[in-house]
């Protein structure tokens, strides 16, 4: 299976939001869309998930154009919904059942993720008996959406989009709003879809997490991809440029005499930008010659954050 | 149009109505109807015209004097104390004289052309005002009765003199064509008004239920399953099913509470009973059904088509918005083309019945917007044929299917709009059936 966005646009009126964007998933993994709010990454997912018409370009899926009607494909989206007044079965049930599940099957899937995600209490009655005096017990029907917290309803959301177990998950911007223990949650989920061999394509402001699950990504910046390619590769094309260096005296008249430029100075230390190995190998050379007592060096890859906002915050500076 | 812009219909009109049947407010709303109808032939009774003053009379003693001019009318005053002794409503009175101080006092003063009543009662006796209030009511309904029994004549004869009379003028020349009966009339009349009713209160429902998606941010979880025609039409189904569910319910609680009531007063019920509706349709008074009965059932479809036809107009207002506060800026287009083409439809078929161009009648009964309105009344009369409503049903058929491609054209083109209500060039435009554009239109 292979997923290819080939030249995509979109525009409204004058203004063009997406710009000839390609890009290809040949493996199962996550692919991340990056860039800043209105830089097109939504409407990217929104065409390629066929809600959106595009003006130009196609988006395949083993070669034939993709069709979410024909393609299992799930959905978390950026405007989390469910119907507020119904019960979190009916509607869950209810998702499966257009997805072409039998009853069963949905049911299933539901005991599987309700019990994986933890929300089980709020769909299942059987277990929610409470005493309600006289010694009667009073059976509480599943609960309706409204009765949730944000991050409870998040999670049906979330099982709603992999409840029929599909080939293509799109996620956009899965992890906000999130509490630390959930975002670790959606994150296990998120390693169980990876390794269920899934086709991710996630869209997020949070570098990190892209840094722990993606291989691919795409930066896009006014609706053109400025960066694209596997992560690794991107980082090593900048070359090891970041020295942090810390130490328990003053690095001050060394950083001048070598001329070198300061990113950032913390009590912990100095972040240094120098031009590649040699230099920084230089730099170490002469902190020994001085016997200056070094606690800590570390010469590595610019980070994604790094990455991002010299690519897309230079250019909208 | 491909067969699978439809998949999945089936399953979003039974979530939509079977969850509209779990809602407590339409379960509620059912209940109340169902009631109101069950006890409607009750309240229709008791504010009829015809209900006559039943009970006895409130006071125990009454006197009686008429007074004629200047002078006593003895014999007057015997023929109403017979009367009342010989009617049911003074059974348990005693007609006492004036001297016996009664608890109330009738004097009935003859002068030209009018009589004057009155009653005077004592409070002291346990006779309250609105006693004798009710007292004087009763000789005020019924003097006419005691009339007709004091001139000697039966009561037969005030019902006779007492029957309304209706008149008709007709040409001499193809008058048989042009007259419409009372029947015609009324079926003509209440099949507008139900549908009327229906649409007003069908078209909200309607527009809500399609907007809930957009409104709830549930659309686009769906969109990754189902097109926006299995949306529109599968909400839109189910919801008129809602609402024929609710009307039959109401009908049949109707004529299950006459006939009910109608035992309980052994026939006597003046108001609206099953067995005389049956008997209007099929004696013959609707010429249109007397000559070919098949115009039943086709008035039937062609109503469910007009129900849907209107519904998915109002699917339109409900594709437009993206939130249930904005839905009354959005029906305006419904609710305008439902005024107009109800106020045609009564216009044409009963107001004007008589005397109105053929071509007119014609053109207004074949417009899917205004056939539903006016060929029922038509056929029933046997003005046009039943072929003339099987092509209606074919245009309005035809019109549906142009109408959804419409909606849903808009439905999945505004997915995304939170703007400023849409003008309906824009709608027209954005459709897919002109050119595809209005980009500005998103977002």
């Amino acid at each position: 299976m292979a997923l290819q966005v080939q030249e995509i646009i979109k525009k409204y009126g004058e203004n063009t939001v997406v710009d000839r964007l390609s890009f290809t998933m040949e493996n199962p993994g996550v692919y991340a869309l990056l860039g800043r709010n209105g830089a097109g990454k939504t409407t990217t997912i929104r065409i390629i998930l066929g809600m959106l018409a595009s003006d130009g370009g196609s988006v395949l899926w083993n070669g034939k154009p993709l069709d979410p009607m024909q393609v299992n494909v799930g959905y978390l989206a950026e405007e989390r919904g469910l119907y507020p007044k119904y019960t979190l079965m009916d509607q869950l049930l209810y998702f499966a059942r257009l997805k072409n599940m039998s009853a069963q099957e949905a049911k299933q899937q539901i005991a599987y993720w309700a019990k994986k995600l933890e929300v089980e209490e709020y769909l299942y009655p059987a277990t929610s008996v409470k005493n309600s005096g006289a010694g009667k017990k009073k059976k509480i029907p599943s609960r309706k959406a409204d009765e949730l917290s944000k991050g409870n309803q998040q999670k049906i959301q979330l099982m709603a989009a992999l409840i029929s177990d599909p080939d293509l998950i799109v996620m956009d911007e899965p992890l906000s709003g999130l509490d630390p223990v959930n975002a670790d949650l959606f994150k296990q989920i998120i390693h169980e879809c990876i390794e269920r061999g899934k086709y991710i394509i996630m869209s997020s402001h949070q570098m990190p997490t892209i840094e722990e699950f993606c291989s691919d990504i795409t930066i896009l910046n006014r609706g053109q991809a400025v960066v694209q390619g596997n992560l690794n590769e991107i980082k090593k094309s900048y070359g090891r440029v970041n020295l942090f260096v810390k130490a328990d005296s003053s690095l001050d008249p060394y950083i001048s005499k070598m001329n070198l430029t300061v990113q950032e100075k913390t009590p912990d230390g100095y972040h240094l930008k120098v031009t590649g190995e040699a230099q920084a190998a230089e730099f170490l050379r002469l902190l020994v010659t001085e016997q200056v007592p070094i606690v800590k060096y570390e010469l590595r890859e610019p980070s994604l954050h790094e990455i991002f906002v010299e690519k897309v915050g230079a250019d909208n500076a | 149009m491909r067969r699978s812009d439809f998949q999945g219909w089936k399953k979003i009109y039974g979530f939509t109505l079977r969850q509209q049947w779990k809602s407590k407010t339409a379960r509620i709303m059912t209940v109340v109807f169902l009631l109101a109808a069950l006890f409607a032939p009750v309240l229709m009774d008791l504010f009829s015209d015809e209900h006559e003053t039943v009970g006895s009379c409130p006071a125990e003693t009454i006197s009686v004097a008429v007074q004629n001019g200047e002078t006593e009318d003895g014999a007057m005053q015997t023929s109403l104390v017979q009367w009342m002794k010989e009617t049911e409503y003074f059974k348990e009175t005693d007609l006492v004289s004036a001297e016996e101080k009664p608890q109330a006092a009738v004097a009935v003063t003859v002068q030209p052309g009018s009589y004057e009543i009155g009653v005077t009662f004592d409070p002291e006796c346990d006779l309250s005002r609105g006693e004798a209030q009710e007292l004087a009511d009763y000789l005020e309904q019924n003097w006419k009765r005691y009339l007709v029994s004091a001139n000697g004549l039966s009561p037969d004869t005030l019902g006779a003199v007492s029957q309304p009379v209706t008149v008709n003028v007709e040409a001499l020349e193809d008058s048989q064509n042009e007259a419409i009966s009372q029947a015609e009339y009324w079926i003509s009349y209440t099949l507008i008004m139900v549908l009327i009713l229906i649409l007003s209160v069908g078209g909200e429902s309607v527009s809500a239920s399609v907007v809930m998606e957009k409104s709830s941010k549930v659309v686009e979880l769906l969109m990754t399953s189902v097109k926006p025609m299995a949306i529109v039409l599968g909400k839109v189904l189910a919801m008129i099913t809602y609402l024929l569910i609710q009307f039959a319910v109401v009908i049949a609680g109707f004529f299950v509470g006459s006939t009910v009531y109608d035992s309980v007063k052994a026939g006597s019920f003046q108001g609206i009973r099953l067995p005389e509706v049956l008997h209007t349709i099929t004696d013959g008074a609707l010429p249109g059904i007397a000559q070919n009965w098949l115009v039943v059932p086709a008035v039937i479809v062609l109503c469910l088509l007009g129900i849907l036809l209107f519904s998915i107009v109002a699917a339109l207002s409900g594709a437009t918005v993206s939130r249930i506060e904005e839905l009354a800026e959005g029906s305006k287009i419904y609710v305008i083309l439902l005024m107009i083409c109800a106020y045609a439809g009564l216009m044409l078929s009963i107001t004007a019945m008589d005397g109105i161009s053929p071509a007119l009648i014609y053109a207004a009964s074949l417009f899917p917007f205004t056939s539903v309105f006016v060929a029922p009344a038509y056929a029933f009369s046997g003005k046009i044929s039943i072929w003339i409503v099987l092509l209606a049903i074919v245009l309005l058929i035809a019109a549906i299917w142009l109408a959804l491609r419409f909606v849903a054209g808009v439905y999945g083109y505004l997915l995304y709009y939170k703007g400023s209500p849409v003008k309906f060039k824009q709608l027209w435009k954005i459709s897919g059936f002109g050119k595809r554009g209005g980009g500005d239109l998103h977002e």
